[in-house]
């Protein structure tokens, strides 16, 4: 398909890189201990098997091995407790550092998690009218942080790009903040990640950071309402798409349909995926899952559409100039 | 395996009071669940409050404490035949007057069964109507579902008193019964607190 | 000898509780009750393994069509609840049911009838969760069910309100289980065993009975509000009516998190038992391990947020649980510090039992460690909902609970069967599981780093997981090698292990004292402890006992809670239908709640005509009769 990150271990961004770092702290501080516990365990293994076989317990006849011993515990426990709190002043100052936004006024876009995508908002707060609406695909710019808040529609989603941050759940009936910065442009893959029914496996989305004119770019385009097909097939389209069912789900600025049941579609040709990163977008894709969404994503919350040849052609002609 | 006797237990008693009872263990750590199961409605209803402008909800009427007091009053005054009852259990008196305490204690538990009806009604809400109904009105069943049972249970060690086979061990088991009563009644000063009185304050 | 002889064949009568199929349904001795609660806690685990390796199939490659999201979202939450609430607790419940009475020098548990009560309520639970998902009414929210995905709207049909019923059953047994163990610990008690001589496994038990009197009543609670929001119209968790969807997270946890303790301290238990018997030396350091057993319990109601930090809190309210999730290796590591020094200053036997030890220090580690990285905020905030947590939890539970269980059946095997288990086959079931383990697990570590979310049914190809799941199902294949190992070592060895003797591996505690399998009535009569270790302090190989209990009926000898000294007798109920009966209809009450609020109703009353006749006195009174007027 395309190349996709998803991981937490190539951090684009401040937030993944600090997280990384801890965790790069906490590996390596593991496993001294690890080692060095084993250690104890395995020399502690081999002075017994030294012992004569017939050993019975005898600690009223060594005390001063047993003061060693005592020692040597209280020692370890010691070190423990040293270890911890080292612990917990790198985790409090790792979470320090990702609370500071810093820089230009963040970028504000607001997501709404549905069984199984993702609805995204673009507020734009001195003109209401402009606000943008797309789905499954977050454009942002690089180096600027971007303000996200988040809720739900149905159940618990929870919102997971792992190279820029870690996640934060979409909870209906409260409403959840987090920010990131992508510091490299790339396409970087998100995955809902707390369950959320038949399809939370195939819940995905993408951040797309670019440079900031590419950006505004992209923004301006978004902005506009849905072109007037000018070709007939997909003047054809746009008609199966309003007199259909379709209309009743999905909404395409500038046309009648304006359902928020499912996606909005103004836009779809400019994306990247359909079915929340399950698909690459598209004709045939788009064919295929108009026709028979369930055999895909089965459990989707799209009925399938047994549309003939000719006006499945001219939809998804009309679909295509949604740029 | 050689054994060699070091004492005969054969003199010791065979029933005993108080922590010295495994009966009386029994009951008090069913007290301990049960009471940390109110503990969690308690909590559960301070975090559902955090949810609400207005508590109770607006449009709904604060809940009575006519009936609810009366209650209260019966609930608390409830405990002294079960005291009574106690008492001359431990000093091992006649089982007969023992029965005639705890028949007292059942007649007081039928009270605050038939009062709780009212209460419910008190509360001007239902469960299903929102978060502040259903979790009023649990409280109220779940300590009615403890009336019930404690007084069902008490019918029994009453009835027992009176006609069953009766052994000494049954003055423990009276006693046991106490504890469990006295339970109930200060749960449920607790509960009303929270019920009845926390919503005008908070 | 004559005298002991009698008083033997005395006992055999009085305790004897028959044999075929009544004896079998009415029995209310806690041994014969236990170890059906093993043998069924056995089978569950196999059932959840057997859901574990349709997971393991199903995520082998990318994109695998062998289960769709439907069926593999029941599987797993068939396994997670299977190996919690239907394996993991009762097991560890059973073998303390089963121990401790011998352990402390009683004859049987404080309430035989109430246990028996408790395990057919665990069998019922359990058979109602298996009969659900063979009509393709599974669960399928998760262990953790959460709402608003568990909730009317968004979970038709019945398959959560099974689920919720299946935790009322299996809770009422769980507490029931902590009730006996608690009472029992207290009160009947050999005499001399004060609490600076109970055995560390009696004490692992006892806190763990605590840790359920305590958390238990959340999830009673909170699967009560989540029933009622699905069958009455409740609004707890609703958001629209003011519920909450975070209050099931807070409620849940309250109760999920000390459940893992609960799990893992048992074993803890197990662990000192054998460690002792294998090195042949004292536990070193008993007032720590103890100390630490306890402050772990309260410490393990300090966690629970930890398992929400992805949710909207406070940021210093969860740092408090960060600090709490730390401190909490602080006890656990001086556990394992006493335990390594113990072995430094003895002598280790590497029977089967002791390679499961041995096991337990180096996966249990590892699962330790990783706990305390998801302790962190930050991190947990990758991890979190990952198969990194699922390598974390597995690695605690296998490790720390798994492997000290196995290590406890080759060690305890002999007592309870009176045949040795084999040691070649324990050999090999060890080191197939340990290294299965270690494949399957291991690599989720990775994967979780790698972006793989938990409870994803496929993944796509080009996300670059594939290898490391094929990895990782090969490791579940040897696993299943290991466990086939363990039951036909099992079913071989039953029928020609070597016969055990009472002693086979010199062990210290009381249990060793009797024959194996033990008599229906436990000990002769009831040993006087004058130390720690009573069988490796027993002079001129003689067991201090005291003699004049009743052998006509069932007499027991209660002692006080602090010093053990003897205070009075009492009697143990004997076998009656009556916990059977009462299962089945208080139980077929909460399945016929599913349907209808009224099977609440029919239940409880048919409930209380049993509990009229299990309360009501019925033998002659031949014990000391009251004053009448
Ligand atoms: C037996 C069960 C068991 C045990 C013992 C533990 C032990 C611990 N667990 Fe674990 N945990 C689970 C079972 C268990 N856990 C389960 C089932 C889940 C997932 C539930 C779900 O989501 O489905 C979970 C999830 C879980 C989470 C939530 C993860 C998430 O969902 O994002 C966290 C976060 O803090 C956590 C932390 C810990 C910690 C700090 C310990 C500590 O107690 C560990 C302490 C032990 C050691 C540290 C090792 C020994 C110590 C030493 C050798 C001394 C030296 C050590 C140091 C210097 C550090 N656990
Ligand atoms: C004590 C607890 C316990 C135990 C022992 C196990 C054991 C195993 N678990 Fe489990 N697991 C959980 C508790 C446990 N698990 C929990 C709580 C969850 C979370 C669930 C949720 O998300 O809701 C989970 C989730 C979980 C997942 C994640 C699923 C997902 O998120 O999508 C996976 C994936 O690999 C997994 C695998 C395994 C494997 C391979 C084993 C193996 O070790 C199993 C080994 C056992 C066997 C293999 C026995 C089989 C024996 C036979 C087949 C013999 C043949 C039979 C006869 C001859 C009769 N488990
Ligand atoms: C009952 C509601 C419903 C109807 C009718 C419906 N859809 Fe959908 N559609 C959805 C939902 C919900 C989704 C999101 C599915 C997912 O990814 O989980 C969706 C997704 C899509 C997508 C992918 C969007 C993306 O960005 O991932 C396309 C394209 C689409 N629908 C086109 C159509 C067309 C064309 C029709 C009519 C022929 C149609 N839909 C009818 C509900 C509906
Ligand atoms: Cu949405 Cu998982
Ligand atoms: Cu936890």
């Amino acid at each position: 398909m395309m190349d996709v990150s998803q991981s937490a271990l190539h951090p684009g961004g401040p937030k993944a890189a600090a997280i990384l770092q801890l965790g790069r702290f906490l590996w390596i501080t593991a496993t001294v201990v690890y080692v060095i516990v084993m250690g104890a365990l395995f020399y502690a293994l081999r002075s017994g098997t030294t012992r004569p076989a017939t050993f019975a317990d005898t600690d009223a006849d060594e005390p001063e091995r047993e003061r060693v011993r005592t020692r040597w515990v209280f020692a370890a426990i010691a070190a423990t407790a040293f270890i911890l709190l080292l612990f917990i002043f790198v985790d409090v100052s790792t979470a320090r550092t990702m609370s500071r936004v810093g820089g230009e006024k963040p970028l504000r876009v607001d997501v709404v998690g549905h069984q199984w995508w993702w609805g995204v908002k673009y507020p734009d707060t001195a003109n209401p009218q402009n606000i943008i609406e797309t789905a499954n695909e977050i454009h942002v710019p690089v180096g600027r942080a971007v303000f996200i808040k988040m809720t739900s529609g149905d159940v618990i989603h929870s919102f997971w790009a792992p190279n820029l941050d870690g996640k934060k759940d979409l909870i209906p009936g409260h409403e959840t903040r987090t920010w990131f910065r992508a510091d490299s442009a790339g396409v970087y893959r998100g995955q809902c990640a707390e369950f959320c029914g038949h399809e939370h496996a195939k819940m995905a989305f993408y951040i797309v950071a670019e440079p900031r004119a590419q950006f505004e770019q992209w923004l301006q385009s978004q902005k506009s309402e849905a072109a007037q097909p000018t070709d007939s097939l997909a003047q054809g389209g746009e008609r199966v798409f309003l007199s259909g069912t379709c209309a009743m789900c999905h909404s395409i600025a500038g046309t009648g349909a304006a359902s928020n049941v499912g996606p909005d579609l103004t836009h779809l040709a400019s994306r990247r995926t359909i079915g929340a990163g399950t698909l690459p977008n598209n004709p045939g894709n788009l064919v295929a899952w108009i026709l028979d969404p369930q055999s895909i994503k089965p459990g989707v919350k799209m009925p399938p559409n047994k549309l003939d040849p000719q006006s499945m052609r001219a939809l998804v002609a009309y679909l295509g100039t949604l740029k | 395996m050689k054994h060699r006797p070091v004492g005969d237990v054969s003199t010791l008693p065979d029933h005993a009071f108080s922590h010295h009872a495994p009966i009386w263990w029994g009951n008090l750590l069913m007290i301990f669940i049960e009471g940390t199961a109110f503990a969690i409605l308690a909590a559960s209803y301070f975090y559902i409050r955090r949810n609400f402008d207005a508590w109770p909800p607006s449009g709904t009427l604060l809940p009575d404490l006519g009936v609810s007091s009366i209650n209260l009053l019966v609930i608390v005054i409830s405990a002294a035949p079960f005291w009574c009852a106690a008492r001359l259990a431990r000093a091992e008196a006649s089982v007969a007057t023992i029965g005639l305490w705890l028949t007292l204690g059942v007649l007081f538990g039928v009270v605050a069964i038939v009062l709780r009806g009212f209460e419910f009604a008190a509360l001007h809400t239902r469960y299903d109507s929102n978060a502040y109904g259903s979790i009023t009105w649990t409280i109220l069943a779940v300590h009615l579902a403890h009336l019930l049972a404690g007084t069902l249970e008490t019918f029994l060690i009453a009835l027992v008193m009176f006609v069953g086979p009766v052994e000494k061990k049954h003055y423990t088991d009276a006693t046991v019964m106490a504890v469990y009563w006295y339970f109930i009644v200060i749960s449920w000063v607790a509960l009303y607190l929270i019920v009845f009185i926390a919503p005008r304050f908070i | 000898m004559r005298e002991e002889d009698e008083i033997r064949e005395k006992l055999e009568t009085s305790w004897d509780e028959g044999s075929g199929l009544w004896a079998w349904l009415t029995s209310t001795n806690h041994k014969s009750i236990s170890k059906r609660y093993i043998v069924t806690a056995i089978v569950f685990f196999i059932l959840g393994g057997i859901e574990a390796g349709m997971i393991r199939a199903q995520l082998a490659r990318p994109e695998n069509r062998l289960i769709g999201p439907d069926l593999y979202n029941q599987i797993f939450t068939m396994h997670g609840s299977t190996m919690m609430f239907l394996f993991a607790v009762p097991v560890m419940e059973a073998v303390g049911l089963y121990l401790v009475p011998l352990m402390i020098g009683t004859r049987n548990v404080a309430f035989p009838r109430l246990n028996a009560l408790g395990y057919w309520m665990y069998l019922f639970g359990g058979v109602l969760l298996y009969i659900a998902f063979f009509y393709n009414t599974g669960p399928d929210a998760g262990w953790f069910a959460y709402v608003p995905l568990s909730g009317p709207e968004y979970s038709p049909g019945k398959r959560v309100d099974i689920w919720a019923q299946m935790i009322t059953f299996t809770e009422i047994a769980a507490l029931i289980g902590a009730v006996e163990i608690i009472t029992t610990v207290f009160k009947q008690r050999a005499p001399g065993m004060s609490l600076n001589r109970i055995p560390l496994f009696v004490w692992a038990m006892l806190i763990m009975s605590f840790m359920i009197v305590f958390a238990l009543p959340a999830i009673v609670v909170s699967s009560s509000m989540l029933a009622m929001d699905r069958l009455i119209d409740t609004h707890f968790f609703n958001p629209a009516e003011g519920g909450d969807a975070l209050l099931w997270q807070h409620l849940f946890w309250f109760f999920g998190h000390p459940e893992v303790y609960i799990i893992v301290i048992p074993a803890l238990g197990m662990l000192s038992s054998m460690i002792e018997t294998f090195t042949r030396r004292r536990i070193f350091g008993y007032p720590a391990m103890v100390l630490s057993l306890i402050s772990t319990a309260f410490l393990g109601f300090g966690l629970w947020v930890h398992h929400m930090f992805a949710t909207p809190l406070p940021e210093l309210g969860q740092s408090l649980f960060t600090a709490a999730s730390a401190a909490i290796a602080l006890p656990t590591g001086v556990q394992i510090f006493c335990w390594i020094a113990t072995i430094w200053s003895g002598r280790p036997r590497y029977t089967t039992s002791f390679m499961f030890v041995i096991g337990f220090f180096v996966l249990f580690i590892i699962g330790g460690l990783s706990g305390v990285m998801i302790a962190s905020i930050p991190y947990d905030l990758q991890a979190h909902d990952t198969f990194f947590v699922v390598a974390h939890f597995h690695y605690v539970l296998i490790g720390g609970a798994v492997f000290p269980l196995f290590g406890a059946f080759y060690y305890w095997f002999p007592k309870m069967t009176g045949r040795m288990l084999s040691e070649r086959a324990g050999k090999w079931n060890f080191w197939l599981f340990f290294v299965g383990m270690n494949v399957t697990f291991f690599p989720m570590h990775i994967l979780g780093l790698f972006g793989m979310p938990r409870r994803v049914y496929t993944y796509l190809p080009e996300m670059g997981w594939g290898n490391l799941n094929m990895l990782s199902s090969i490791g579940a294949v040897i696993i299943v090698a290991s466990v086939c190992v363990f039951l036909g070592n099992v079913w071989v060895s039953l029928r020609r292990g070597i016969p055990a003797g009472d002693n086979p591996w010199d062990g210290s505690t009381l249990e060793w004292a009797t024959s194996s399998p033990p008599p229906a009535y436990n000990h002769l009569f009831i040993p006087v402890v004058e130390g720690r270790d009573p069988l490796w302090d027993m002079r001129e190989g003689e067991l201090a006992v005291v003699t004049g209990l009743r052998t006509d009926r069932h007499e027991g000898l209660l002692t006080s809670i602090m010093d053990a000294e003897p205070e009075h007798r009492f009697e143990f109920k004997g076998p009656t239908i009556l916990p059977l009966l009462l299962a089945v209809f208080g139980g077929g009450s909460i399945v016929i709640a599913i349907f209808t609020p009224w099977g609440v109703t029919v239940g409880s009353i048919l409930s209380l005509v049993i509990l009229v006749c299990w309360f009501w006195p019925t033998i002659s009174p031949d014990y000391d009769t009251p004053r009448k007027r």
